[in-house]
C-alpha cells in the first residue's frame, strides 16, 4: 500500500465517506483515520456486512445490517475509524463482505490523514 | 468490485477547475447563471469538482433586496456533493463532501437565484431590507434523507454512531451513550429557520424556532422588524417601553434543536442586512460607502460532528476546519489608496476553535511572524474603526474607545457580528487580515499538527488614490445613539431590581452533558425561564468549564454587557456606560486550581418588551446547544394570563 504519508494524525477534518452497495457489489474504499463510513444499499434486498476472518465474513465482526433500498435502515449509521495510539501508522487494509444477502467482498483501506 | 469515487477524499485526487470557479465568480457578481458564462457543457456531470483557490478575487454573495417595503423569498433546503477548500498537513486540499445548503429565489426579482454554482460551499443568499419592511420567507425542506446515513421515520430519536476497533475489527457503540432526547444529536434532516438579531415575535410565523420541518414540508415566516419607536416613548414613562429593530448586520440560520451544529457546519446560514437611519448617516458622512460595502459570512464547513468516546462524551463539531469567507479560502479584496469601505462580518461558525482574534498585518510582517503572536510592528496596514457589534451601532463614546472603535484588533465568537470601517493606506501595497485561534478543540479532538496560513482575507491596495478624499467619522460627527438604544437608569421602566439578578450557570449535567444549572434542556418547566413582559432584568452568566468558552445567545431581545470577568486573563477590561449592545457574548472559560473553580462571568441587562411568547437562550457552540446547553424563555403578558402556545417540538 506504499509508505504512510506525513500529515495530520488523526484527520484534522474528519469526514463521512459513503460506500455504495449496488447490484450485489460493494465498492472498495480508502479513507483517513478519524473518518467515518456509511454503507448505502441501493438494492432491493437487505445485507449484513461483516469484517472477514481468513477471507470470509465473520459473524463475530458484524459492522452493519442494511434493509432493502427505500426503507428506513437501507443506509447504515456512521462507523468511525478511530486510530488507536501506539498502533502502526502504515495504511491498514481491512477485508470484509456480505454475511447475509449476497457474497460480495471488498476492502476498506484506512490511512493517515494529510 | 470496483474502486469508489470516494477516493475523492484522497489528497491530490481532484484538480479543481480554475476556469469553472472564475466563471462562477463572474456569474455571481453579474447575478446571472453559470451556464450563461461558460455554456451548458460546463455543467455536465463530467465537470470535475470545483474549489475556491487561495487568493481568488472576493466574490459577493447574491443579494435579495426588499421592494415596495417587502422582502419575499423562496428558500429550499437541499443536499448535494460540494467541493470544500482547506489547508491541511500537506497544504491546499479540495475535499468532496455531501452537504445540506440553502437554495434561494428572490420573488421580487425572479432571475436572482443563489447559489449560482451548487458545487461550491458557502452561505445562503444575503437578504437586504430596511427596518419596517415585511419579511416573507417560504422555507421548504427539500432534503432527500436517503442520500445520508440511517434515519428514522420521524428523525426524533438520537443519532446512532459506532466505532471500529482496529484490534478486534469489531464495531462497538459510540453514540448516543447517556445522551437522551430532546437534547442529543438528532434530526439531521429536519429544519427550521432562526432570524438571529431580529426583534420580532417568536411565535406563530415570526422568529419561531419551535417549528420542526420534516422533509417535503414547508413553512412560511412572515414578520416585520419594527420601526424605531416615537421619541415620546423614551420620555413618557406611563406607557410600556418599546424597542425598534436595530438596523445592522444580522443573519439567519437553521435552528432545529439536535441538528443545529450539523446544519451550520454544512453551511446553512446567511447574512440578513437590515438598514436604517444609522446607515443613512454613515452614507452621508462617506458618500459611496453602500456601493463598496463587503458582507462576509465566515464559516467552517464540514459534514459531521466528531464524537469522542466517553464517558463523558465530547463533541468536536467537524474537527478543525479553516474558516472560509462566503465559501472562499482567503479571498482578495481590492481597494484604492485612501478608500474607506464598510466590512460586515457574520461569524456563522459554531466551534470553540472559532473564537478568533483578528488584526491586519502587512504581508512582510505576517511572513515574519507566521504562527506566532501578532508582531508589535504590523507594517503596511489599513486603519480600522469598529462601528457596530451584533448588528447594533456603537455609541460615539465606544467608537472613540481604545477597547472597541479605536482598537486595531477585534475578536469574534461564534454567533457574533462585527462591522468595521477599513481605510486603505494612502499608498499602494498588500496586507492580510490575520487571525489567532484563542482556543484549541477539547482534549482528544482532532487538532492541526502545524499551523497553516491563518489568514481570513488578503487586501490589495492598488490604483490611483480615491477622489474625492474620504474621511473616517470623528467623535464629533459620528452618529448619535437613538434614544431607544440608550438606557436611562432613572427611568422606572428600566428598573432592574438590583440584588435580584437572575444567575445562569453554564456547566454539565451528572452525565457530563453540556447543561445550564446542571440540567440538560428537557422542554419542561425546570429548564425554562419565565419573565414578565415589559420588565428589565440584570443577569449573571457563569461558565464552569475550563476547557471552553460558552457564547451566550438569547433570541428576540438584545442586551447590554456590563461586565466581563475572565479568570485566566492577567488584566480585566472595565466596561463603562454607555454599554455595548449584543445578542451573543462569550462567557470566558473558568480557571481551575486544585479543586477550586473560578467561573468566567458576564453581567448583562435587558428589556423584555414588545413581544410575549416562547423562544430560547443557549450556548452558540452549537453542539453544546444540541446536547442540552439551552433553555426555553417564556415572556408572559400579565394582562393576558393565557400562556403562549406550547412548543411544537422537543
Amino acid at each position: 500500500m506504499g509508505k504512510p504519508k506525513k500529515g495530520g494524525f488523526p484527520a484534522v477534518e474528519p469526514k463521512v465517506n459513503y460506500v455504495a452497495i449496488k447490484n450485489g457489489e460493494i465498492e472498495n474504499a480508502t479513507i483517513a483515520w478519524g473518518d467515518s463510513v456509511v454503507w448505502m444499499n441501493h438494492d432491493a434486498v437487505g445485507y449484513t456486512i461483516a469484517g472477514s476472518t481468513n477471507g470470509q465474513p465473520d459473524s463475530n465482526k458484524v459492522w452493519a445490517t442494511l434493509t432493502a433500498a427505500g426503507t428506513d435502515d437501507a443506509n447504515s449509521s456512521p462507523m468511525v475509524f478511530t486510530w488507536t495510539p501506539g498502533t502502526p501508522k502504515d495504511p491498514q487494509v481491512y477485508p470484509y463482505g456480505m454475511l447475509t444477502g449476497g457474497k460480495a467482498k471488498a476492502t476498506l483501506t484506512v490511512q493517515i490523514s494529510v | 468490485m470496483k474502486e469508489s469515487a470516494l477516493a475523492n477524499s484522497e489528497p491530490g485526487h481532484i484538480v479543481p477547475s480554475r476556469r469553472h470557479f472564475v466563471a462562477s465568480a463572474l456569474a455571481a457578481a453579474l447575478g446571472i447563471s453559470l451556464a450563461d458564462v461558460i455554456g451548458p457543457s460546463g455543467l455536465s456531470a463530467a465537470t470535475p469538482p470545483d474549489c475556491a483557490k487561495v487568493g481568488d478575487p472576493f466574490v459577493p454573495v447574491v443579494e435579495f433586496v426588499s421592494k415596495n417595503k417587502k422582502l419575499s423569498v423562496n428558500m429550499a433546503v437541499k443536499a448535494t456533493e460540494k467541493s470544500v477548500a482547506t489547508i491541511a498537513g500537506q497544504g491546499y486540499q479540495c475535499r468532496s463532501m455531501k452537504l445540506r445548503y440553502y437554495e434561494g429565489q428572490d420573488l421580487n426579482n425572479p432571475s436572482a437565484k443563489w447559489p449560482v454554482n451548487p458545487v461550491l460551499p458557502g452561505p445562503g443568499p444575503t437578504l437586504r431590507m430596511r427596518v419596517g419592511d415585511q419579511v416573507q420567507v417560504k422555507l421548504k425542506n427539500a432534503i432527500d434523507p436517503s442520500v445520508f446515513g440511517k434515519t428514522t421515520s420521524n428523525d426524533m430519536s438520537c443519532n446512532v454512531m459506532t466505532t471500529f476497533n482496529p484490534q478486534t475489527q469489531q464495531s462497538t457503540p459510540l453514540y448516543p451513550g447517556s445522551d437522551t432526547p430532546p437534547s442529543c444529536l438528532h434530526g439531521n434532516n429536519l429544519t427550521n429557520m432562526h432570524y438571529h438579531g431580529t426583534h420580532v415575535s417568536p411565535d406563530g410565523h415570526g422568529d419561531n424556532v419551535m417549528v420542526d420541518l420534516t422533509p417535503g414540508k414547508s413553512f412560511e415566516n412572515l414578520f416585520t422588524p419594527p420601526l424605531p419607536p416615537p421619541p415620546s416613548n423614551s420620555t413618557d414613562t406611563s406607557v410600556p417601553f418599546s424597542m425598534g429593530q436595530a438596523p445592522g448586520t444580522h443573519w439567519y440560520h437553521a435552528h432545529k434543536h439536535g441538528s443545529v451544529a450539523l446544519q451550520l457546519l454544512n453551511g446553512m446560514a446567511g447574512a440578513m442586512i437590515i438598514e436604517g437611519e444609522f446607515d443613512d448617516q454613515l452614507e452621508a458622512l462617506m458618500p459611496g460607502l453602500r456601493k463598496t460595502e463587503k458582507v462576509m459570512v465566515i464559516q467552517q464547513i464540514g459534514d459531521n460532528i466528531t464524537v469522542m468516546p466517553g464517558p463523558p462524551i465530547f463533541t468536536c463539531a467537524g474537527g478543525d476546519p479553516l474558516p472560509l469567507v462566503n465559501g472562499q479560502l482567503q479571498p482578495t479584496i481590492a481597494m484604492q489608496p485612501g478608500e474607506i469601505q464598510r466590512w460586515r462580518f457574520v461569524n456563522a461558525t459554531m466551534q470553540q476553535v472559532a473564537q478568533l482574534r483578528y488584526q491586519f498585518l502587512g504581508e512582510d510582517a505576517y511572513a515574519a511572524s507566521k504562527g506566532g503572536p501578532f508582531p508589535s510592528d504590523s507594517g503596511y496596514v489599513p486603519m480600522i474603526r469598529q462601528i457596530a457589534y451584533d448588528g447594533v451601532q456603537l455609541a460615539p463614546e465606544r467608537y472613540n474607545d481604545a477597547n472597541f472603535g479605536l482598537a486595531q484588533q477585534f475578536t469574534i465568537s461564534p454567533g457574533n457580528r462585527i462591522d468595521i470601517l477599513v481605510q486603505a493606506p494612502a499608498t499602494a501595497g498588500k496586507s492580510v487580515l490575520a487571525f489567532q485561534m484563542l482556543h484549541t478543540p477539547p482534549a482528544g479532538c482532532p487538532v492541526r499538527p502545524s499551523l497553516p496560513d491563518l489568514i481570513l482575507v488578503h487586501l490589495n491596495v492598488t490604483g490611483s488614490p480615491i477622489s474625492p478624499a474620504m474621511n473616517l467619522p470623528t467623535l464629533s460627527n459620528y452618529p448619535a445613539m437613538p434614544a431607544w438604544l440608550q438606557w436611562n437608569e432613572t427611568d422606572p421602566r428600566n428598573n432592574v431590581s438590583t440584588g435580584k439578578e437572575r444567575t445562569l450557570r453554564f456547566n454539565s449535567d451528572p452525565t457530563g452533558r453540556p447543561a445550564i444549572d446542571g440540567l440538560a434542556y428537557d422542554g419542561k418547566p425546570d429548564t425554562t425561564q419565565y419573565i414578565k413582559l415589559n420588565t428589565a432584568e440584570e443577569w449573571i452568566l457563569e461558565n464552569y468549564w475550563d476547557s471552553s468558552i460558552h457564547p451566550f445567545h438569547i433570541h428576540v431581545n438584545p442586551f447590554q454587557v456590563l461586565e466581563v470577568f475572565d479568570p485566566n486573563a492577567t488584566a480585566q477590561v472595565t466596561l463603562q456606560a454607555p454599554y455595548n449592545w449584543h445578542d451573543t457574548i462569550a462567557i470566558p472559560a473558568s480557571k481551575t486550581v486544585g479543586t477550586t473553580i473560578t467561573p468566567g462571568r458576564v453581567r448583562i441587562r435587558s428589556r423584555f418588551v414588545d413581544f410575549p411568547g416562547t423562544f430560547v437562550l443557549h450556548c452558540h457552540i452549537l453542539d453544546h446547544e444540541d446536547r442540552g446547553m439551552m433553555q426555553e424563555v417564556q415572556i408572559l403578558d400579565p394582562k393576558s394570563p393565557t400562556a403562549p402556545p406550547l412548543p411544537m417540538h422537543h
